[in-house]
This record gives C-alpha cells, sequence and structure tokens, in this order.
C-alpha cells in the first residue's frame, strides 16, 4: 500500500519537473530578487524611453513620436496595445515576451540580446507597476487555425469583407493607409495624438507582425488604445470568412506570409 | 603674419546666428553624423536616437558609449547574427552608410569687406552651382559582442582632397557593464562631452582670409569656444591654424586612445585619453603626447528631460608652433573647459566654455602675443516639424588682430540657412575664398 | 448533547428569524437640478460620414433644460459612502445603442459588475469605443444588425463612449459600487430610495456643466428634498 503511494508520488514529481522543463522553464517566480534585477535591466535598457517610473516620459521617448502617435508605453496607467487577448484586455505575458524579443517596427528595438530569464525579470518588473495585473487573469483569445492556403474566390471574398466592414474608412480603397477619416486627420489614439492608419501594402512595418497569424490577431484581438477596433464578435463563428479578410490584405502587398 | 596690437588683444568676438534648418528623419543633415545604417539594422527610425540629425538624444548617446550597441545590452554581432570571419559583402553594405552634402546653388555678396574691395572679382556672384561638394562614406557598428568600429572616408570636391576623416575601434564593457570602453584610432575626443563638436546643426562654414595681408575679411561659422581662438599659431609642420578651425579636446579628428566609462551608474562618466596631438594627420613628429581627461554628471530619468554638465582639461606637449626671428618654436597649449545640456521634449539647448592657455611661448615672441584665449558658445535647436530653429552664439575674447571689423548683428556676416526638408536643400550663404577643412592643417 | 444542539438550532433560528425581519432602510432623497445660468443654444454639428442615413448634420444640446422647470436633464445624483448590504440579486444587463448615429441612453449609468450591451440598430457600421481615460474597455466594430457585444464594468468611474467611424458621436457611462444613483429626467427631477439615515455626501455630476457636492441629512424614513442650481453651485473645474 505505501509502495504504490510512493511510487505516486514519484510519478508526480516526475511529471511536474518535466512539464517545468518544457516552454517556460527560465520563467522566474515573482520574487523580490526578480523584481531587483528585472529593475536593473529597466533602468540600463528601458527607462531611456519609457521613463525611470515607467511613465512613458524618458529622456529620449518624445521624439519617436514627437507631436503624434506613437508615445513609449506608460506602465503605470495605460492599456496594451499589441496583444492576444480580447478587447479592454491586459495582455499576456507571452505578448510581452514577444514584443520585447521582436521589437516594434519603427519605433522599438528589438531586445532579443537579454538571455530569455533576463526578459521574464523585465516583463515581471513592468508589470509591478500596474495594480491591474494582480486582479485581471488576461487568457488569450483562441485562434482558428488556417486554411491550406488563400484561394481566388476566398481573396474576392475578402476584398468584399474589407469593403462591407469599412477598412477602407481608414486604410483607404487601396490599403494605403489613405482613407478618409485617415486623410481628414480625425484619427487619434488614447492619449490624443494624431495616428495614422497602417499602411497594408508594407508589413515589415507592422508593430503587430506581418504573419497570417499576426494579421489574424490584430483583427481578433483589436489595438487598444487606437481607432482600430476587434472584429472578434463579426467573425464569431465564421472562421472562413475572416481567413478570407487575412488573404486578401496580404495580397495587397503581394506578399502571403504563412 | 598676425600683429595682434594691445588694445584689439582683448577684443571680443560676437557672432549670432539665427537659421532654420530641416531636422526631421535623416536624409537630409546639414553636417556629419547621423548613420541610417543603424536605423536598417534595427529596423528603427532615426527620430529613435536623435533629435534632429546629427544631435542625438540620450537612448542615441548611450548607444554611441557602449560602442554602437543597445543601451543596457552586449549585442554585438547577435543582433546582426553574424560572427568575425562569416561577414559577406552584404553584411558590410548594410553597416554602411553614404551622404552627400553640398549646396544645391549659392550665392554670396560681400557689401563691407576689409580693407574695401578687398575681394574684387569675387565680391558678388548669384549662381555658383555647388552640388556635390562633399562626398562621406560611412562604415560603422558593432564587429562582435562589445567590440565596435567606425570609419569615415571624406571627399572634398572643392578642395580636391580625399581621406580618412576618422577610423577607429571600441571595446567595451571591460571589467563589467559600463565600467571602461576604449577607443583607439582617429576619432573625436569630445564624442561623449556635453557639447559635442561633430553634433552640431549647422555645419562648419570657413572664415574668409586675405592671404597676402594675412587679415581675416569674414569670420567662420563654428561654435568659438570649439575653435583655435588664436591667430600666429601654426602646426609642426608651418602652417597657420585657422583661428575658426575646432582644436585640441574639441577637435573633429585625433589620433590617440581613450578610456571611458560610468562604473558607478548613469550619473557620473570619466574619461581619460591621450593623443599624437599637434594637428597631425599620421604619425607624431615629436616625443610629447597631448593627454586629456573628462568628467561628466548625468541627470536623465523621466519626464521627458535630461541634463548633463561636463569638465575637461587638455594639456598639449610640444603641440602647436610659434614664428620667432629665429624660427619656429615649440609651444604648449593647454584648454580647459566646462560645458552643460539641457533638453526636454524638442528643445535642445547646449553650452561649453573654454579657456586656452599657451605655454612655453618664447620672451621673442611675447610681445606679439596674446597667451591666453577663452570662448562661450550657446546653442539652442527647436525643431518645428519639419523645420528646426537654430540660435547660436559665439563670443571669442582675446588674440584678436586689430584689422578685424567689429561684427555688428544683422551686418551681412548674419547666415541665414533654410532647409526645407528631406526633398530639397538650398542654403544661401557667402562662400569662402578657401574653405578650410575641419581636420588637418 | 442532543438537547443543546436542539437549543442551538433554535437559537439560531431565532436569530436568522430576527435578520430577515430588520428593517431595510427607507429613507428617500427627491429633488430637482436646475439651470439658471445664460442659455446655452444647441451646437449644430457637422456629419462627418455616412450623411446619406445621418443627415448633413446634427445637433447637440450640451445643456437640455426643461422650459417651464428650468430642469437639468442628463444630471447623474449619486451617494457614495453608504455600506452596502450583501445582495446576489442579479443585474439586468446596461445597454447601450447604436442608433440613428447617436449613443442610447447618452447618459449611462451603472454598477461594477452589471453587463454592458452594446447593440447596433442603423443600417451602417459603428465602431464603438469605450475607454476610461488611456485605458480601453472596449474597442468593436459593430456591423448592421450585429450581435450584442457583452462586457461587465469592472471598475467605477466615468467611461467616455465614441465612435471612431462618426467622430460626432459621443456618450458616457458612469459605473458606481452601489446602486445610490439616478439620472435626472427631462424636468430635471431624481429620486433615490432606500437611503439609510444620516448625513451623507451627494454628487451631481454633468458632461458639460461639471461637478456639484452637497451634504444632506437623510431621515430614517420619508423624504428629503433638495434643490441644487447650476452653475451657481458648480466647481470650477469641470469633468
Amino acid at each position: 500500500m505505501m509502495h504504490a503511494k510512493h511510487l505516486k508520488y514519484a510519478a508526480l514529481l516526475i511529471v511536474t519537473g518535466l512539464c517545468a522543463s518544457t516552454a517556460q522553464a527560465v520563467k522566474p517566480a515573482t520574487n523580490r530578487d526578480t523584481l531587483m534585477e528585472g529593475r536593473r535591466i529597466y533602468e540600463q535598457a528601458c527607462a531611456w524611453c519609457h521613463g525611470i517610473g515607467g511613465e512613458g516620459d524618458g529622456p529620449a521617448g518624445w521624439f519617436i513620436g514627437r507631436y503624434t502617435s506613437p508615445r513609449p508605453r506608460n506602465f503605470v496607467n495605460d492599456g496594451y496595445k499589441l496583444r492576444s487577448t480580447a478587447s479592454g484586455e491586459l495582455p499576456t505575458d507571452q505578448d510581452l515576451f514577444r514584443v520585447i524579443t521582436q521589437g516594434i517596427p519603427g519605433v522599438m528595438p528589438a531586445y532579443r540580446s537579454l538571455n530569455e530569464r533576463e526578459r521574464w525579470q523585465v516583463i515581471a518588473y513592468l508589470k509591478s507597476w500596474n495594480s491591474a495585473f494582480e486582479e485581471e487573469t488576461p487568457a488569450p483569445l483562441t485562434f482558428p487555425s488556417a486554411p491550406p492556403g488563400p484561394t481566388e474566390a476566398g481573396i474576392q471574398h475578402g476584398r468584399h469583407l474589407y469593403v462591407k466592414l469599412d477598412c477602407r474608412v481608414c486604410h483607404g480603397d487601396n490599403g494605403e493607409g489613405d482613407g478618409p477619416e485617415a486623410t481628414a486627420g480625425h484619427l487619434r489614439d488614447a492619449d490624443n495624438l494624431r495616428i495614422r492608419a497602417t499602411n497594408l501594402t508594407d508589413p515589415s512595418a507592422w508593430k503587430n507582425g506581418a504573419s497570417s497569424h499576426d494579421l489574424l490577431r490584430t483583427l481578433m484581438t483589436g489595438l487598444d488604445g487606437t481607432p482600430m477596433p476587434s472584429y472578434a464578435n463579426e467573425f464569431d463563428g465564421q472562421e472562413e470568412a475572416l481567413w478570407d479578410l487575412v488573404w486578401y490584405i496580404q495580397s495587397l502587398s503581394g506578399k502571403q506570409e504563412r | 603674419m598676425s600683429r595682434p596690437s594691445a588694445a584689439a588683444a582683448i577684443a571680443p568676438l560676437v557672432m549670432t546666428v539665427f537659421a532654420l534648418v530641416s531636422g526631421t528623419y535623416a536624409v537630409s543633415v546639414p553636417s556629419a553624423e547621423a548613420i541610417p545604417a543603424f536605423a536598417r539594422k534595427y529596423t528603427m527610425n532615426c527620430a529613435v536616437c536623435h533629435t534632429a540629425p546629427p544631435r542625438l538624444n540620450t537612448f542615441g548617446e548611450r548607444f554611441l558609449e557602449n560602442g554602437y550597441q543597445l543601451p543596457g545590452t552586449e549585442d554585438g554581432g547577435i543582433t546582426a547574427k553574424k560572427h568575425l570571419g562569416d561577414l559577406s559583402l552584404d553584411d558590410f553594405a548594410n553597416h554602411t552608410g553614404g551622404r552627400l552634402r553640398g549646396n544645391m546653388l549659392r550665392s554670396h555678396n560681400f557689401k563691407r569687406q576689409s580693407p574695401p574691395a578687398a575681394e574684387a572679382g569675387t565680391v558678388h556672384n548669384n549662381s555658383e552651382l555647388g552640388f556635390p561638394e562633399i562626398f562621406s562614406l560611412f562604415t560603422a557598428g558593432s564587429l562582435t559582442k562589445n567590440i565596435g568600429f567606425f570609419t569615415e572616408l571624406e571627399s572634398n570636391m572643392e578642395e580636391s582632397s580625399t581621406g580618412i576623416e576618422r577610423a577607429f575601434v571600441t571595446f567595451n564593457n571591460l571589467g563589467g557593464t559600463n565600467v571602461a570602453n576604449i577607443r583607439i584610432g582617429r576619432m573625436d575626443p569630445s564624442a561623449t562631452f556635453s557639447f559635442s563638436t561633430l553634433r552640431q546643426q549647422l555645419e562648419l562654414v570657413g572664415e574668409s582670409m586675405n592671404t597676402s595681408t594675412d587679415t581675416v575679411q569674414r569670420a567662420g561659422l563654428f561654435p568659438l569656444a570649439a575653435s583655435a581662438k588664436f591667430y600666429g599659431l601654426r602646426n609642426r609642420s608651418g602652417t597657420a591654424i585657422s583661428p575658426y578651425a575646432p582644436s585640441l579636446y574639441n577637435a573633429v579628428a585625433e589620433t590617440g586612445i581613450e578610456v571611458r566609462g560610468r562604473p558607478f551608474g548613469d550619473w557620473f562618466m570619466y574619461q581619460v585619453g591621450m593623443l599624437n596631438g599637434a594637428n597631425e594627420t599620421f604619425g607624431d613628429s615629436n616625443k610629447g603626447k597631448d593627454f586629456y581627461g573628462a568628467v561628466r554628471f548625468d541627470y536623465a530619468r523621466s519626464a521627458n528631460f535630461s541634463a548633463s554638465l561636463s569638465a575637461f582639461a587638455y594639456l598639449g606637449n610640444s603641440n602647436a608652433t610659434v614664428l620667432t626671428g629665429a624660427g619656429q618654436a615649440d609651444v604648449n597649449w593647454h584648454r580647459y573647459g566646462m560645458a552643460a545640456h539641457v533638453r526636454y521634449k524638442m528643445f535642445d539647448l547646449y553650452g561649453m566654455y573654454t579657456l586656452d592657455r599657451i605655454a612655453h611661448v618664447p620672451t621673442a615672441a611675447l610681445a606679439n602675443f596674446d597667451t591666453s584665449a577663452s570662448g562661450l558658445s550657446v546653442a539652442c535647436d527647436r525643431p518645428y516639424a519639419p523645420l528646426t530653429a537654430i540660435r547660436q552664439h559665439g563670443y571669442r575674447r582675446g588674440s584678436q588682430p586689430a584689422h578685424v571689423p567689429k561684427l555688428r548683428r544683422g551686418s551681412d556676416q548674419t547666415i541665414r540657412a533654410v532647409q526645407c526638408g528631406p526633398v530639397c536643400s538650398k542654403r544661401l550663404q557667402p562662400p569662402t575664398s578657401r574653405r578650410r577643412q575641419c581636420s588637418g592643417p | 448533547m442532543k438537547a443543546l444542539l436542539i437549543l442551538a438550532t433554535v437559537l439560531f433560528a431565532v436569530h436568522d428569524a430576527s435578520l430577515s425581519h430588520a428593517e431595510p432602510p427607507t429613507g428617500t432623497l427627491v429633488g430637482r437640478i436646475l439651470y439658471v445660468g445664460p442659455a446655452i443654444p444647441e451646437q449644430v454639428i457637422e456629419v462627418t460620414r455616412d450623411t446619406a442615413f445621418c443627415g448633413a448634420q446634427t445637433t447637440h444640446r450640451a445643456v437640455a433644460i426643461h422650459s417651464i422647470t428650468r430642469g437639468l436633464e442628463g444630471a447623474v445624483v449619486s451617494i457614495d459612502g453608504i455600506a452596502l448590504p450583501a445582495s446576489d440579486a442579479a443585474m439586468p444587463p446596461l445597454v447601450l445603442t447604436n442608433i440613428h448615429c447617436a449613443f442610447a441612453p447618452r447618459i449611462a449609468v451603472g454598477i461594477v459588475g452589471q453587463q454592458v450591451e452594446i447593440r447596433n440598430d442603423d443600417p451602417i457600421m459603428h465602431n464603438t469605443h469605450i475607454s476610461m481615460g488611456p485605458r480601453t474597455f472596449v474597442n468593436v466594430a459593430m456591423i448592421p444588425a450585429s450581435r450584442p457585444v457583452g462586457k461587465p464594468l469592472k471598475q467605477p468611474g466615468i467611461y467616455t463612449v465614441k465612435c471612431d467611424a462618426h467622430k460626432f458621436m459621443q456618450a458616457h457611462i458612469l459605473a458606481f459600487t452601489h446602486p445610490y444613483f439616478r439620472v435626472t429626467d427631462e424636468t430635471g427631477a431624481f429620486r433615490i430610495p432606500n437611503l439609510p439615515a444620516g448625513e451623507h455626501q451627494v454628487t451631481i455630476w454633468h458632461d458639460t456643466l461639471g461637478t456639484i457636492h452637497q451634504s444632506v441629512t437623510i431621515p430614517a424614513q420619508g423624504e428629503t428634498q433638495i434643490t441644487l442650481e447650476y452653475p451657481k453651485h458648480a466647481d470650477a473645474r469641470k469633468q
């Protein structure tokens, strides 16, 4: 009887150990040491734009946008733009890890030279400024998997959706960011700064990523703090239509990345 | 040969320039140093490092100090994903930036000259085509972790000269993060100072000299605190040093080695260096080396604000000569200075005060030669996208030849420079009859 | 042992009974919010998109005053600081509708935990963007006759509602941690029942005129009547 119990415990320990050794093995617990290390890295690498207090007012942060969007993220008050969670929700830790690793084209360098442990430490530190992370548990949306590939009919349907869903109002007829609302200067971000509608013909400049999965994620989550809404409600139960729209948008730049 | 009278010896030289220059993202840069290669490597726009190129914001300053690696990291060779011995031509091209610089069309019109009609024949010219004037090729970046490099090849068509302007290698984060960084080669000592010679919006405009009478007909345009200030100084090969040439600690390019670091945190930086000195392009014609040391205190935390205060001492060792009846005599030319900068959002204010002393002047030359001079330069840039308004005041005391007319504000020596934006570049300025190059004799 | 148990149960039952028969608070605050300042004319706002459906222009009454009572419509009266009894009562959703190129209601009030339900009853697309300060609450595209989007209110405070496709549309949602609030009707009148007795601070908020604070004393039973006037009592700061 006791022998079997011990075996059970051993098995449980081994399984737990194996699980822990995959994906997030280097993610340290959020304790005082982690936060101190995170603070050290933050103050050497991040505070120039994000400010010593995380309010997005670092000495070098203003010039990125000057009088237009974007400003560096304010970790104390703001919501977050680049996520895999529903509209209005906080990002997951994996979202923050992705942004630090890949950077944001044009405005934030990629910090992949910091090792993974250091990146997790910095994430723990910048989360510590916003009490909402303690109150809310962000959960990623379920993203539909991709069909085998774009079809001509699918892209045509995507064009039809692009017009029906008023994408052209901001992004323009050919996706160049010159829609009527954009050219009229009506688009403002959460700080009331002028913001441009993304040029869909240039995926390398997309802040949320250029792959088809990134594009799908952007459509589903919306970009909080900007006029870009979430379309998750409209595509609920219509995954194929969503992918048609993704293929169409990618066809605007003549590139199809999976 | 300059013959300053005693009365004129301490006459001040004051110059005020008000200019509108565009300082938008990268393309059209009035003077040296914005590097598009870094923007490509990190997929950034230029504003991440520059306020208005070539002026750096605090992030850009720390990037430069870290040997062109992201501040707080040692990502040389990692981000580019190549290692030494594995480089290809594409990699090299990715590190390279080129720039053509010049005036499309320039016109000048001297109303007053000293003596009158001194530059007859070149007084009025409305249609001089001057592009391209200077072609620079930069290669810079990090070779591998903690090893950085910079080279600038410049071809000046006006002067028909091509040469390496600057070239150096850096070894970073020795002994710990930002404890010691070494720079070896031909470099600008004041790169990390609160007032950096090369990080000026206004381009150097040399003075207009009448070489037969050795008189200055029009003052040059450059921060006077950084300039040589003295008339009658020559380098070791006997060529006169222009009083408007940036010199010593504030030189554009000197050959030497320096160590620099922030071992106690961002708030304090030390810098110690040794140069061949003596304004020599290559080699050292004397045994003596020039030494310099600098300290800098920084405040850069939040509220879109940063400030710094720096001080330096530069001790020359037979780094210039003066003419006496018996020929050239070595002198020791020292400089001490302080500078400060304040930056708030779009507003960039910086200033420097320098005090030069020449020691070891032979008695025979002392009667005709001031042994001290001082300079004060204060500049303020404020971009009004896409234009930048620049105001620069220069003030120099000491070593003034008697026959330089006193400059008044609004006289024809006031320079107005307008640059429209990335596409067009149109500058109106009285040109020099002999443009003095920043580096070399 | 058993006898003691029975006694304890009986005592508990009696105690419970006494609790369930406790008197709920019956104080009531009634009143009227007036505006006695100079007349503010209706603003004519140009319609920037979908003029075929929305019309070329729309009017916005920043200050809606009743012609007879001079009552102010759309002011939110609330009382904070009252300890709330536990309540598991299900709350109906707070419905916010895009209709005729405007939000209805323009001033919505709800309780933290209550579900906001966004609908689109127009034949054109709307993009309903609700945020509190820099933090987005929800930003969703709503196609014509779209399925409603629901999200519970988690934070108390004042939310701004706008439509990114139609700049002229605007609304507010005020969320409270208690049920002691009302929006004034077209005569400027309001009535807040079930208040406990005592001294309370009343807050009146209007999206254009700002905030007024007033102390009132609520009796144990019966009504207290107050009348407050904008702009006389208003704070210099506007919300």
